[in-house]
């Protein structure tokens, strides 16, 4: 199969019309959508601030007075708990919440308004008044001091609602509630047990910077259009090795490699292999490339080129499926007017809804939703997420959505592929 | 060695060969020869494993080729009527592909390279690519592509079609070494006559997926050995007199042929005499008059009463 998947690159290596359709259109069309329409996308991607809702299910002095109680319940000595009760005041996670969401990084995105009661946030939340609720619920700073403080194991979560699970508001509420407890259970842990109390409210202190870098790292109109062209892109590899099969079957080439004895099967995983190492190559070089001349990707960290590279084989694999499932309809019906379908008009169509062009979500947040749902646009969102500083586990539902939509492509080439009618 | 029995495929409602019975002999060299879409392909895309027959079977040494392909496919060279190459490689660099494809490797591989380069004569040019060679030279290299395994059984598919008289004489000459120094066993198609008549030691005709006559190339021209084939060629051509010589009692086929006719007619009347005579009756004047031996072209005539070319 080895002699197959170098033959498919020698062969594409010598076309120049496969090479300028797979790396030197997307490089050209990088460049002059990344410089022509900088501005365009910066005011078009940036998000009006939406407006969320926060409930305080109890008051500071609430909170204060239950661990009180509970200091006195576990037989603390009054010194001592005048001393944790200190703490409790420089580190309220409740004002940090605010500090978070009121800092300069997270209001361009977010509006804050404070609301009596869960329910009446969710009412707003139903009439569209607000786009997310966080509630702080009761329990909440007194579990985290449990924590931090007493070194106890204890559960603190913010409660979440959001309009729209899969819209990029919710995205940035959901990173940045989860990464403000989890960093603030972690750090702050660390920061008593190594460095005293002293240190504590430097630790804490700094944390709103964290947060506000971690949540939503800007995208340059160069970041994004490169991962879009490199996604629309990867998807013409498929049709342009689908194609290559049906003149290698038309020009009895096919007959030859089964008559030499190439099972056929293993003839069409070629084609999956092929499909999925040009994919990988073409990606690398378009990213590699734009990096080079554009600095696009430039001064990032290694673990981001190792989730980008986890990105990329994904990709690769799932364009690797539909090459394979193309190929095994070319075969099948002795055309490649399906190939050419996919070449003229559906790679244009999964290029627009998976934001290739443009984000989509300002015309629709149910076209972005559609456009997760094709496999350029699932991994264009995973890709721009991992940009924006979202950790590999965050965006992984969509990546594992890919990678099942290539396993049930893959199933399906197989199943179609004609093992025996090979006329 | 290989045969075929009752070999039968249809597509949809169309029979494109019809119970197809014939074999090879190890080391013979066989013809089969029809027109264009007489059902030659088909056959042997069935007989090579590659087409799935309606009914009907193949054998290889007696074992059943169709459910059993390995065998035979591992003794087997197919040469395509198309040229199957990648033309955008060297002749080279197909040759390496398909040799690896075909299991040979390292030196062997090499050896097999550079023996059967010079064997089609490409040896200069093995490092151009395909698509910049002329129309001969792609043949060549089709057929050499297929030897690299050193097949004993050669199937091969109209490998002249479309080239000029040097390219096809050096193909035909190849072919004949192949056969006779190698012992080779090799099934010819084609619908030029010549070529068969030069190669085959026996010959299958076939017509509309049926093969309507086989033998040798004497044994097929002895159906035609009570007739004998008139060429007559005339200043201008006449309805009228082509009318008159097809009604003549011994004329079985009158055909015409650039310039003139092609008379085919039962030997031993004084044939030639009335021809003359039905020329004065129509006002046509005969230019040359040519008693011919009877060809397979005629045979073929004779019994479909097409010419192989139409």
């Amino acid at each position: 199969m080895l002699h197959l998947i170098k033959k498919d690159f020698q062969l594409l290596s010598r076309s120049r019309s496969d090479l300028m359709q797979l790396l030197l259109m997307p490089f050209l069309l990088i460049a002059i959508l990344g410089f022509a329409l900088g501005d365009l996308l910066s005011t078009g991607f940036s998000i009006e601030p939406f407006p969320v809702a926060v409930v305080e299910e109890q008051n500071e002095d609430e909170a204060e007075e239950a661990f009180e109680n509970h200091l006195m319940a576990i037989g603390m000595g009054e010194a001592e708990r005048a001393q944790l009760l200190a703490v409790t005041d420089e580190l309220d996670p409740r004002d940090e919440l605010f500090n978070v969401l009121e800092s300069d990084e997270v209001s361009e995105w977010v509006t804050v308004s404070e609301m009596s009661s869960r329910t009446s946030a969710e009412e707003a939340l139903e009439e569209g008044e607000v786009e997310g609720v966080i509630v702080i619920p009761e329990g909440f700073s007194e579990n985290l001091w449990k924590t931090v403080l007493l070194n106890e194991q204890t559960v603190s979560e913010l409660d979440l609602a959001l309009v729209d699970f899969q819209s990029v508001p919710a995205d940035i509420l959901r990173s940045i509630t989860r990464s403000f407890v989890d960093r603030f259970n972690l750090e702050l842990s660390i920061a008593l047990a190594l460095e005293g109390e002293e240190e504590t409210a430097a630790a804490a202190n700094d944390y709103g910077e964290i947060v506000s870098l971690n949540a939503v790292e800007p995208i340059t109109s160069f970041q994004y259009y490169t991962v879009g062209m490199g996604m629309m892109f990867a998807l013409y590899t498929a049709p342009a090795l689908a194609s290559r099969a049906f003149k290698e079957k038309e020009q009895h080439v096919f007959g030859r490699l089964i008559v030499s004895g190439t099972r056929p099967i293993n003839y069409l995983l070629s084609k999956l292999v092929s499909g999925m190492w040009i994919t990988f190559v073409q990606v690398a070089i378009l990213f590699g490339l734009s990096t080079l001349v554009f600095g696009t990707f430039s001064g990032r960290e290694l673990s981001f080129w190792l989730d980008a590279g986890l990105a990329t084989l994904i990709l690769s694999f799932v364009v690797g499926a539909i090459t394979s499932l193309l190929t095994s309809i070319a075969l099948y019906s002795n055309s490649d007017a399906t190939a050419s379908t996919f070449d003229g008009l559906i790679v244009t169509l999964f290029a627009f809804l998976g934001g290739s062009f443009t984000p989509v979500e300002q015309f629709s947040e149910s076209l972005k939703t559609l456009g997760n749902w094709t496999p350029n646009g699932a991994m264009m969102t995973s890709y721009l997420q991992l940009l924006q500083g979202f950790s590999l586990s965050e965006v992984s539902s969509l990546m594992v959505r890919v990678v099942i939509m290539a396993v049930v492509l893959a199933a399906m080439s197989i199943v179609i592929f004609p093992k025996r009618r090979l006329d | 060695m290989l045969e075929t029995k009752a070999l039968t495929k249809k597509f949809k409602s169309y029979e494109a060969v019809s119970n197809v019975s014939l074999y090879l002999e190890e080391g013979e060299s066989v013809g089969l020869l029809g027109p264009n879409g007489a059902g030659k392909s088909t056959t042997i895309s069935m007989m090579s494993t590659l087409l799935p027959p309606t009914s009907g079977e193949v054998r290889y040494n007696g074992v059943d080729a169709l459910n059993k392909p390995q065998e035979l496919r591992r003794v087997l060279g197919v040469v395509p009527q198309e040229i199957a190459l990648y033309e955008e490689l060297t002749a080279y660099e197909n040759m390496k592909f398909f040799g690896r494809i075909y299991g040979l490797k390292g030196q062997k591989l090499e050896q097999r390279i550079k023996e059967v380069l010079e064997l089609i004569g490409l040896t200069e040019r093995s490092k151009d690519r395909v698509e910049t060679y002329s129309g001969g030279m792609k043949r060549r290299i089709n057929i050499g592509v297929t030897l690299l395994h050193e097949p004993r059984v050669l199937i091969m598919d109209e490998p002249t079609v479309g080239i000029d008289p040097q390219s096809r004489n050096y193909i035909l000459e190849m072919i004949r070494r192949l056969n006779r120094e190698k012992d080779m066993t090799i099934l010819y198609t084609s619908h030029y006559m010549e070529e068969v008549e030069k190669l085959c030691d026996r010959i299958y005709i076939m017509d509309h997926g049926e093969i309507i006559a086989s033998g040798t190339n004497q044994e097929l021209k002895n159906i035609l050995a009570n007739d004998e084939t008139i060429r007559i060629d005339v200043e201008t051509l006449s309805k009228d007199f082509a009318d008159r010589l097809s009604s003549h009692d011994v004329v079985q086929k009158v055909t015409q042929e650039g310039t003139g006719y092609k008379v085919i007619a039962t030997k031993g009347d004084d044939l030639l005499g009335d021809v003359f005579e039905l020329a004065k009756r129509s006002h046509t004047k005969i230019t040359s008059v040519v008693v011919q031996t009877p060809t397979l072209e005629d045979v073929f005539l004779h019994l479909t009463g097409r010419t192989l070319r139409d």
